[in-house]
C-alpha cells in the first residue's frame, strides 16, 4: 500500500508545483518568444534610447497615452516600481504614443512626477509593436524576446504583481 | 461653446468611460440609461451610442483639426466593451457586427482604410490617426481570460433606431458555441 502512494502523493507535488511555477498573475499572458521590434525613439529630456542598450535585462516596456484612464490609474505604481528597481536587472521604459511634448509634460508633472518617458510622437513605433490596446505592457527578456504581455492597467506595486517582477530578475 | 469647456467635458466623458471599462463588471444593469450591458459568468459586453459633442470634445482636446472634427461628427459613433471571464478564448471580430437599418437593410460600417481616406482629405496628421485608431474597437482580437476591449465601432448616420447582431466566436480555433448579443433601439444621438 505504502508502495502505491509515496509515487502518488510524488505525482501530486509534481503536478502542484508545476502548476505553482506556470502560473501568472491575472491578466498576463505568456507570448511566443520572437524577437522584439526595433525601437529607438528620445525622451522627454531629448536624451535617445536604444532597446538594444538593454540587452542583458529584463524590460518593462509600457506603452501609454494621457487620455486613456487605465493609463491614468496605473502611472503611481509604476512610479513606485521604477523608483523599487532602479540599478537592477529589470529597466522600467514607457512610450507615450502619439502626443506632443507639452501634454505629456503636464501629465506626468500632475501624475507621476518623478517618471520619465520616450516620446512615440507619430504613433508608428508603438504600431509596429501591436499593444493590445493601451495600456499595455510587454516583457522583453534578457535575450531580446517577448516573452510576457500584461493587458490593461496592473497594481504593479502590490502581491503577485510585485512577485512577478522580482521574479523575472531573481 | 469654449474650447476649454469642450475640453473639460472631453476629459469628463472619457473618465466616465475608462471607469465603466474598470468597473463593469461590479456595476448594476441601469436599463434606463440608453447603454445596454450584458453579463453573466462567462463574458460582459457593454453597447451605447455617443453624442457628437462627446467626440468634438475628445477629438478638439486631442489637437485635431476642424475639418477631422466635422467628418468624425457626421458619423455615427457606437461604442463597446467586451470581457472575456472563461479560459477559452473569445473573439471579437468586427467583421461579424452586423447593423441593421430599420428597414432591414445592413449598414455600412467604416473600417480604417476608410478612414484613411478621409484623414487623407481632412489633413489629419499622422499622430492624430494614430491617437482616433486606439480609440477604436480594434478588426479583431483573440481575447484571452480576463481581458477587455473597448472603443468605436463607427457605422453610417441613421435617423431612425437601428440594431446590432454581435457574434463572438469562441476557442482557439473559433469552433466553439458562439454568443450573439442583439442590441436593438441603438440610435445615433444628433446635436
Amino acid at each position: 500500500m505504502q508502495s502505491k502512494i509515496i509515487p502518488f502523493l510524488a505525482s501530486l507535488l509534481l503536478l502542484f508545483s508545476t502548476q505553482a511555477t506556470a502560473e501568472l498573475p491575472r491578466g498576463i499572458i505568456t507570448v511566443d518568444g520572437r524577437d522584439a521590434p526595433a525601437l529607438i525613439l528620445n525622451d522627454i529630456n531629448g536624451e535617445p534610447y536604444d532597446i538594444a542598450d538593454s540587452r542583458g535585462k529584463w524590460v518593462f516596456m509600457h506603452f501609454w497615452a494621457s487620455w486613456c484612464g487605465p493609463c491614468r490609474k496605473e502611472m503611481p505604481a509604476i512610479q513606485a516600481i521604477a523608483s523599487r528597481f532602479e540599478d537592477s536587472d529589470l529597466a522600467i521604459v514607457l512610450v507615450n504614443t502619439s502626443e506632443d511634448e507639452d501634454t505629456v509634460f503636464d501629465f506626468l508633472s500632475t501624475v507621476a512626477p518623478d517618471m520619465n518617458t520616450l516620446l512615440d510622437s507619430d504613433g508608428k513605433v508603438t504600431e509596429r509593436w501591436q499593444p493590445r490596446g493601451l495600456p499595455s505592457t510587454w516583457f522583453v527578456d534578457p535575450q531580446g524576446k517577448l516573452r510576457y504581455i500584461a493587458l490593461g492597467g496592473r497594481p504593479w506595486n502590490e502581491g503577485e504583481y510585485l512577485g512577478f517582477l522580482k521574479g523575472l530578475i531573481k | 461653446m469654449d474650447k476649454d469647456k469642450i475640453v473639460k467635458q472631453g476629459i469628463f466623458w472619457l473618465l466616465v468611460t475608462a471607469s465603466t471599462a474598470i468597473s463593469h463588471a461590479a456595476a448594476p444593469a441601469k436599463p434606463d440609461d440608453g447603454i445596454s450591458r450584458f453579463i453573466d459568468k462567462n463574458l460582459t459586453v457593454v453597447i451605447g451610442s455617443r453624442t457628437p459633442e462627446q467626440l468634438a470634445a475628445f477629438y478638439i482636446g486631442r489637437g485635431f483639426n476642424q475639418a477631422s472634427i466635422d467628418a468624425i461628427t457626421k458619423m455615427c459613433f457606437v461604442f463597446g466593451m467586451v470581457e472575456n471571464k472563461t479560459f477559452d478564448t473569445l473573439w471579437l471580430v468586427l467583421d461579424d457586427w452586423k447593423f441593421y437599418a430599420a428597414d432591414g437593410s445592413e449598414m455600412k460600417r467604416w473600417k480604417k482604410d476608410d478612414w484613411q481616406e478621409i484623414w487623407q482629405k481632412t489633413g489629419l496628421s499622422q499622430a492624430h490617426q494614430s491617437t482616433f485608431g486606439w480609440t477604436q474597437l480594434p478588426e479583431s482580437r483573440d481575447l484571452r481570460q480576463y481581458e477587455h476591449v473597448g472603443g468605436n465601432v463607427v457605422v453610417e448616420w441613421q435617423e431612425k433606431p437601428f440594431k446590432l447582431v454581435a457574434t463572438l466566436k469562441t476557442g482557439a480555433d473559433k469552433s466553439g458555441e458562439p454568443r450573439i448579443i442583439t442590441v436593438e433601439n441603438l440610435t445615433c444621438k444628433a446635436k
